[in-house]
């Protein structure tokens, strides 16, 4: 089932949480690896807010993993 | 957005420099003006000054400036205050057709209809603009 929020745009699933955890980081330490703020951590791990391509390429390459694997694209 | 240390020392004798042209010419003819003066005199000594004192503080405190580095070019943030503003003109241009219904309606002077009927138009033309460049750019 797709998620769409109140501007009508898809909302990604993705695994940041999981991830994150399985690598015991803490949601501070990747929002200061990734310069951004934490809050912005915290929305892409409840699925509220897709990142940027830019920032995708970020988090993939800071766990040193493929998109594909954290940003889940599920067609209808 | 912080700016360079030179910038706001400008900004800051520019103030000054108002404030100064303000109270030297309180002649009654240009009373208006010198008030004018003062006015925006101030409102530049104050925010430079507050500016200074923050580049002061952050240069003290570098992890204090990284973070709000972060917390200002953070993506999230700059997407919702970008939306918020868009929202806020959105809902202010309502208002402006508002108020000049209200001018109708109380029997303004038409030309002060005109200016509020104007601001509504201006704000349509200023929309469309940004809106062929930025088709242009992406």
């Amino acid at each position: 089932m797709l998620s769409i929020n109140k501007e009508g745009m898809l909302l990604l699933k993705n695994r940041l949480e999981e991830i994150r955890k399985q690598q015991g980081v803490k949601q501070e330490e990747l929002a200061t690896a990734l310069e951004v703020s934490r809050q912005t951590i915290g929305s892409l791990e409840n699925g509220r807010y897709n990142p940027s391509i830019i920032l995708a390429f970020k988090i993939a390459r800071y766990f040193d993993m493929p998109i594909e694997e954290i940003f889940i694209y599920e067609e209808e | 957005m912080v700016k360079k240390t030179s910038f706001y020392v400008f900004i800051l004798i520019l103030g000054i420099g108002l404030i100064v042209t303000g109270f030297l010419f309180r002649a009654e003819e240009v009373k208006n003006i010198s008030g004018v003066l003062i006015g925006i005199g101030m409102s530049l000594f104050g925010s430079s000054l507050f500016n200074l004192f923050m580049k002061h503080f952050q240069q003290k405190h570098p992890e204090i400036k990284k973070q709000n580095e972060i917390y200002f070019n953070d993506e999230r943030n700059v997407i919702i205050q970008n939306r918020s503003k868009a929202r806020a003109a959105d809902i202010i241009q309502w208002f402006i057709i508002g108020l000049a219904y209200v001018m109708i309606l109380f029997d303004y002077p038409l030309w002060l209809f005109g200016i509020t009927v104007g601001i509504f138009l201006l704000y349509y033309l200023i929309s469309i603009y940004f809106a062929v460049k930025y088709q242009k750019e992406m």
